[in-house]
Formats: C-alpha cells, structure tokens, sequence
C-alpha cells in the first residue's frame, strides 16, 4: 500500500525542520515504527516541478493538549483511578526523521504541511543508494511497517576492497546473531563473486561451523523464501575444506576437535577434512603469538621470539627446548642485552604452553597418526572460491592466538609476494573471519601491542589494498582495538545491554531510539552500517542458515 | 507587492480621508478592556419555570441515568481577534479602525470513542473591518469593492453605528462580535437544514444563547447554550424568593443543578439553570466548576408551563458526564469548561493567521 498519505511535516518555532531532520504528525490509524523509511513531498527545482525527500524515522512521540501531568490527574476528578472519561484528549504521534536523500538534490527544509508517504520499494533503495552499486552483495532486507520487503545490498568495492573493506559484528551472544548474519554474509558473497574470494573461518563454538557444506534439511519453505528474497540460494556453501587439531590419540580419531564421528567420516571420505599440527621449524618465526597474552611490558618475550626466529639447525621441538633451556643458565648468555631472568620467564611460559600434542614433527612413516598439513601449507594451498574451516575451539586461547596470528602472517607474506610458491593473486580476495576479536586485538593493549595485534592492524590499515579482508565479530566493541573497529567500512550491530551502550563511544551518535532499540533486538534482526548508505543506520533482518547446524 | 489595505483605504478618497498609521494592537490582549463575550444577559430569569416539579426533588444528578451514547454529540464555539489597526481623520471626526478575524468551529465527538474531530463543512473564519458610522452605506460598498479588485485578502467590510458616550473602539469590537454572532447563528441553521441535529445529536453552544438577531427558535430544539461564567449578583426568582445567583449555586454539591428559571427574551422564551461540575473543596472558588445552561422553550407546552424536569436531568447529566477530560493548565476556566468546547475554540484560532501576520495584511 504505497503512497498513502499517513502525515504531515510540521516545523514550529521550537522545532523547525531543517535539511537534515523534519518531524511529521502521524494519521491516527497508521502504524509506524523506528528505521522505517517515508517520502515527503517536496517541491522541484522549477517551482512547476515537485520532487521528493526520503527521510528515515528516528523517534516518535505522542503528545496531547494537556498542560502537565497534574492537569490529566485532575480530569481523573483529581486522582480517581476509577473514572473514565467521555471525552479523549486531542493528541497525535509525532515522527521525528532525519533525511536521507531527494531526488531532486534539493537540501531545503521541507515545509510545514507538507504530505508523508510510505516509500515504495524502489524509493527505499534509491533513498539509500543502493540502486547505484556496482557489485552489489545481499546484505539482508528491511521489513518496513506498511508490510513491504526490501532488499539490502553492500557495496563489494567497500566490503572486499580496494576503495573500503572489513567488516565487525558486535553483539551479546545466545541470540545466534553475529555468527549467523556473518555466515549469511560470506554465502551472499561467495554466491556473487564466485572465484574471485576465498575464505578461512575459525570455528570457535562446538561444532557450529564444523558441517557448513551441508544443508539443512529443517528450513522450512518460510526460510527458503528469505534467503529468495534477497536474492540469493538457500544451499550450503561449497568447495570447503576442514582442518582439525591434531591429537595423538587414535580413539579420537588423532583429533581434539568435538567434530561428530560421523561428519568427520563423511568428510574424510570426501577427501575434505584434514588434521594440522606444528613442526617445530614452520613454528619457530610464529612462537611470538604464543605470548601475544603475556604482560611484554618492555617487549622482552618478543625479542627474545625473534632472536629465536633467526636459530637455524633445529629440526625438532626438543632441541629447541633444549637450546632455549641452556640459555637459562647463569653465565650461558653470549647476549647480554636480554636478562638470564627473562630467558627463564620465556622459557617457563614455553615449556608450560607447548604441552600440546599439535606441536609435533610429522611422521614419515606412521601415516596412520594423521599429522596431515600444517597450517601455513593448507592456507597457501587455497585458491579463489574455496573456504577452509580451521576448529579452533578444542584449542587454550594461548594457542588459538597462534593458530589465528599464523593465519593472518602466513596470507599476509602471500599478500607481499614473500612467497616463491604462491603467487599473491592465487588465493583471490581472503575474507578471514573469526568470532571473539577481542581475543586477537584486546582493545585494553594500549601502547605495549603485541605482534599478534599488530598484525591484525596492519591487516585491517592496509588489507584492503592487498585484498585481505577481515570479519570479525565480539561481544563488546570496548573489548577490541579502536583502530580495528575504526578501519571497518561496514559494522554490524546486534543486541547489546545498556550497560555497553553507556560504555563505549561508538554508540554515542544512536539517536536515543536507537540505543534503546539496540537493547531489545529479536533474534535475526540487527542494525546495519555502511560506507556507501545515506541513513547512519538501518534495521535488517537476515535468512535462517541453510547449513547444517549439528546440536 | 499588493497594497496594503489602509492603501486602499487611503486611496479611495485622499482629500476626506486621512489616515494615521499607528501601532497595530490587538485588543484581546489589553487588559482593562471589557470581555465582551461574558456579558450577562439583560434578561432577568423570574421565576422557576418546570413542570411537574417531584416534591423530593434535590437537584442531585447522581441516580439520573446517564444516556448511551451521549445526547451531546456537537460543540461550537465563536471566535474573535480584534485590532486596532490605524486612526483615520474624516471629516474633522477622529476614528480608530478596528480590525478582526472572526470564526466559527463545530467539532463532533464520536460516541463510542470519544474522539474529536472538526465538522469542517460548518466550520469558518474571515477577516473583517469595521469602519465608522461617517461612512456611508454606499462609502461601504465602495470600499468593499476596491478591497476586493486591489487586495488578495479577502476582507468584510462592516460599518458600525453611531451612540452617544460610547467608545467607538467599543462598537467597533462589538460590530465584529455581531458578525461572529450572526455566523454563529448562520451555522445552526444550517446544521438544522442538513438534519445533523436532532434528540440524540444535540448542538452545545460556547457562551448564552442570545445572539442579538432574530430566528426561528425552532432550529434551535437542540441546542444549549452552557457559560463558563455568569454574574453571580444577577437576581433569580420574584418577589420574597428572589435570591442572588451566587447564593443559589453556592449551596450546589458536586453534580447537582438548580431549578430552571424563565428568561424570556423579545418574543422567545429561554430556560437557564445552573450545574455544579466539580466539588468546590478541590476549586479555589465558590464560582468555579459551575456552568450556566440556557435552553429555548420551543413548543407551546414549554413556552407556556415550562420544562420537563426529567428532559433537564438527563441534559444535565449528560453535561456533568463531559466534565473531563479538562484544560487544566491551559485555561483558567478549567473547571467549568467542556473539553470538546475547549477543543472547538483551539481549532478556530488554530485557523487565525498570526498577529504578524495580519498586521502586516493592514
């Protein structure tokens, strides 16, 4: 039911309207809520001509005659809560809007009594500039008050680079929201852009992520139609790959991953599923993410990790705990420049955090054990298209630094055509997503940042050029680097406490609606930015996943 | 630019007429000057004038049932806005011009959900000009006529006659009142020839029911008139039981009524009794939270014995009933103002052009 007239502008002395913002009162018997879009009328560069302004809803109010709160206890014949009275007191909605567009390029105020239309379908994406994208990807749909659906698309140059890329998901867990709607996302993009992306997911919960080229039988006909309301396929994703922590025991399938017998069956006999381990040399230049955690205060650990990097002639873990143990020793130390007491404390923390059975040299001849590929070779095998799962989840957070910082330096040495054997246009655009951010980039580092997160920062500030894209997704934007958070060209928001809200600056430009709204999110609906949208913010909901989601 | 109308004013007879800028000021908003339109009637109400009068009656509302939906269906109110817009010299006599906007607004509440919303087909506002009794009738037409090819305001001219001691910025504001009378009384007729108003749609009237012209009172069955405020001093009743209007409402408990008293008026006959809307101990008046109701005797039955006591319950209820919600906050007339009456005199000046507005017109 579009252009209904459901208002009117009206600007006052108090509240004009201005070419940002305008307020409309609002037809008794429509309905309408924050984010949704209208269309005012507007008049043309001609005086003949008239043209159209989009606003988006911000905030409404109701307001009455009455003079004072005591004036509506005193029609209740002062204060009885039994009285009904005959007559209803003159009151109306007011929307307040702040503009997104004319189409006109016209930026004056729009006047008083000027009428308010729902904006049809086209007008919504025209309002949000959409229409004009060139590599559009399905980014979810707006359900507006007067029942239509409109799809919303992100910019490919803006989320994969080169002119903007990245992309943070915020959001309390248990609302299956940020991993769902990131998941959504790389299916709309490996839908629309085929080859040209590959992807590396960190699965961090159980086995969420551990089935994601298989479908799910139980989306209903309902859930189909979401995903075809955006344009997209409701099928799983395809061309991926799966790599699970090694372990030695055979019981479990030399695996520590929760990853059900009977996936890993499958896919091993696909020929998809592998295990990954660290021999001791691949492992050497990556030892700093071991102690990305530890209080490096004076960058002692991570000296200590480069001075290591440069020891050649170590072909097995045990001499490298030999050798580092020797130099513990009082009077071993040919470097004076690091204390035998920081040596120790290097030492300490290796021993204790190399306890794994991923650190392990592979076997030649018990291939049975499974030691399969490490992960800097399974990341430089992957071509345009392909996505590779690394389980994570069975992993300490010390480790599953390691694994992730290892992910980023290994893309990254591709990317700067560091490799002989990869050519840096091999694996495409790299979408890296991994959930809990705030692991990798601990937005409290303040100026002692450990290599891991310079890492991702050097990824975030420049990946974009170099085609390495990140997706990240936490809990709390406080808990992550602003620097992080400030080079995403499109942040996601989902529900959130109040509490956050107060907390962390990025939130303080919500109109109050907003803030309020962000507090009650159902699940599958949050609040959307953009680099290339003309609203701040909008509201979309999301498809049910059509992977298969073991429980 | 189109002339202002002064210009024209000025233009029509430079060599007789001079006209005298001065400040343009809205009267309404000068105190000190009279409320014209809380005058007390001039029509004594003399005696109690019902019917079959039960020998217990208390004037107590309480036990009346209450109509559903209610009787009341319309509300009316006038409205003005007065100016003294210029002084003109004509013929060595000095005037002030007085100016106005005048409208009329009839909202309905609709009965089962108690909104309001203004019948806009009975609903009106024009800016008028009252110009002095030096003007002759044919001055008049002349001047309406240049108004009419020169400006694009459309303006009325009304000439206003001469009385001794009289202000004439007094009869210049009362000319205009008639207008708004008239128009008033233009806009029942109306509604009566359209058959809006009848025993359940009843028409309540802002203010008495005297609007200095003559009509059928038959197209005024169903229609009241209720007064926010009254001359308490004015004498009800004949001979030994004459009392005060003050003293009578002032024995009034909440929801009760005085008898109605016979105000005849030319060849009408009008009813007017008093209801006490609101307790007093909430009020810091005796004379708040009372109305006075005024009510034509239409039929030969009322005009000769007088009112149905039953017929003047049930009005009266149904009154009592529309007590809230109220404009408390908003009107000083709170408690004995009827919100749809309060919301029909919104819209009207809702309607009004702004002071600067019309200044600027003049």
């Amino acid at each position: 039911m579009t252009n209904r007239c459901i208002g009117r502008v009206t600007a006052t002395e108090n509240a004009p309207t201005s070419c940002d913002s305008l307020q409309f009162w609002v037809d008794a018997d429509v309905i309408l809520k924050p984010f949704d879009i209208v269309r005012v009328e507007q008049r043309g560069r001609d005086p003949s001509e008239t043209s159209h302004t989009y606003a988006i809803v911000t905030g409404l109010s109701y307001i009455t005659d009455s003079a004072s709160h005591l004036a509506n206890y005193v029609s209740a014949d002062f204060g009885d809560v039994s009285q009904h009275a005959v007559n209803k007191r003159m009151g109306t909605a007011i929307a307040f809007a702040d503009v997104l567009y004319n189409n006109a390029e016209i930026e004056m105020p729009v006047v008083d009594g000027a009428a308010v239309e729902w904006a049809d379908e086209e007008g919504i994406r025209e309002a949000l500039g959409i229409n004009s994208y060139r590599y559009p990807i399905p980014a979810g749909y707006i359900r507006t008050s007067n029942g239509i659906e409109v799809p919303v698309d992100l910019e490919a140059d803006y989320l994969l680079g080169p002119e903007g890329a990245h992309l943070n998901i915020a959001g309390i867990s248990g609302l299956a929201t940020k991993t769902s709607y990131a998941m959504f996302l790389l299916s709309s993009v490996q839908q629309r852009r085929a080859d040209q992306v590959s992807m590396i997911i960190f699965n961090v919960k159980g086995q969420d992520l551990l089935a994601i080229n298989e479908p799910n039988d139980d989306l209903t006909e309902a859930q189909r139609l979401d995903w075809t309301r955006c344009g997209l396929d409701p099928v799983p994703f395809r061309d991926v790959r799966f790599l699970y922590p090694y372990s030695r025991s055979a019981t479990q399938n030399h695996t520590t991953s929760h990853v059900s017998r009977t996936t890993l069956e499958r896919q091993k006999d696909q020929g998809i599923a592998r295990n990954y381990y660290y021999d001791v040399q691949t492992a050497i230049p990556k030892l700093s993410y071991l102690f990305a955690d530890v209080d490096d205060s004076t960058s002692t650990m991570q000296s200590i990790a480069a001075e290591i990097a440069e020891w050649e002639d170590i072909s097995e873990w045990s001499e490298l705990f030999t050798k580092v143990a020797n130099r513990t020793k009082s009077g071993s130390g040919q470097d004076k420049s690091i204390a035998i007491a920081s040596w120790r404390k290097f030492n300490r923390i290796l021993t204790a955090r190399s306890k794994s059975d991923l650190f392990c040299e592979k076997s030649i001849i018990n291939q049975k054990e499974e030691r399969q590929e490490t992960i800097e070779d399974a990341v430089s095998s992957l071509r345009g298209g392909q996505v590779l799962v690394i389980d994570i989840e069975p992993l300490p957070d010390h480790l599953q630094r390691l694994v992730f910082g290892d992910v980023i330096k290994t893309i990254y040495g591709i990317k700067l055509n560091e490799r002989d054997d990869v050519l840096p246009d091999d694996l495409g655009h790299v979408i890296i997503f991994a959930d809990e951010l705030n692991k990798y980039a601990p937005g409290t580092s303040g100026a002692n940042t450990s290599s891991l997160t310079a890492n991702i920062l050097e990824v975030t500030e420049r990946g974009r050029s170099l085609g390495t894209v990140l997706f990240g997704a936490e809990q709390f934007r406080t808990g992550v680097h602003d620097r992080v958070l400030g080079n995403c060209s499109t942040n996601v928001y989902g529900r959130t406490s109040p509490v956050e809200i107060a907390k962390c600056p990025d939130y303080k430009y919500f109109p109050n609606t907003y803030k309020n709204a962000v507090t009650r999110l159902p699940k599958g609906t949050l609040l959307l930015q953009h680099a290339l949208f003309r609203a701040a913010l909008i509201k979309v909901s999301f498809p049910f996943p059509c992977y298969y989601q073991p429980k | 630019m189109p002339p202002r109308i002064l210009e024209i004013l000025g233009s029509i007879s430079s060599d007789t007429i001079r006209v005298l800028p001065c400040e343009r000021l809205n009267l309404d908003r000068i105190e000190g000057l009279v409320d014209y339109s809380e005058l007390e009637s001039i029509n004594k109400p003399n005696q109690p004038f019902e019917v079959d009068v039960r020998t217990d009656w208390t004037g107590d509302l309480h036990s009346v049932p209450i109509p559903s939906p209610s009787l009341l269906r319309y509300f009316m109110d006038g409205s003005r806005r007065t100016y003294r817009i210029a002084d003109i010299i004509v013929k060595d006599h000095y005037y002030p011009l007085i100016a106005g906007q005048v409208g009329v607004a009839v909202v309905e509440r609709e009965p089962m959900s108690g909104r309001l919303h203004p019948l806009r087909q009975y609903c009106s506002s024009q800016t008028v000009l009252a110009i002095p009794p030096c003007f002759t009738e044919s001055d008049s037409k002349q001047l309406q006529a240049e108004i009419e090819r020169k400006s694009p305001y459309p303006v009325e001219v009304l000439r206003y006659k001469a009385e001794t001691d009289k202000d004439p910025v007094d009869l210049g504001v009362a000319r205009i009142m008639r207008e708004m009378a008239a128009n008033e009384v233009e806009t029942v007729i109306r509604m009566f020839s359209d058959q809006a108003l009848g025993n359940g749609r009843m028409l309540v009237v802002d203010g008495p029911l005297r609007f200095g012209q003559s009509f059928d009172v038959t197209q005024f069955r169903n229609v009241i008139g209720v007064s926010k405020t009254f001359l308490p001093s004015l004498k009800l009743g004949k001979g030994r039981g004459r009392q005060d209007v003050g003293a009578v409402t002032s024995q009034l408990g909440q929801a009760h009524r005085t008898c109605v008293y016979k105000s005849p008026h030319d060849d009408r006959v009008m009813g007017v009794w008093y209801v006490r809307l609101r307790s007093p101990s909430n009020l810091t008046g005796p004379l708040q939270g009372l109305i006075k109701v005024e009510i034509f005797a239409c039929d030969q039955q009322e005009r000769e014995y007088g009112f149905s006591p039953a017929r003047i319950d049930t009005l009266s209820r149904c009154l009592y009933e529309h007590r809230n919600v109220t404009p408390f906050g908003s009107d000083w007339r709170w408690a004995s103002h009827l919100y749809p009456v309060f919301a029909a005199e919104s819209y009207v000046k809702s309607r009004f052009v702004s002071d600067v507005v019309f200044k600027a017109m003049f």
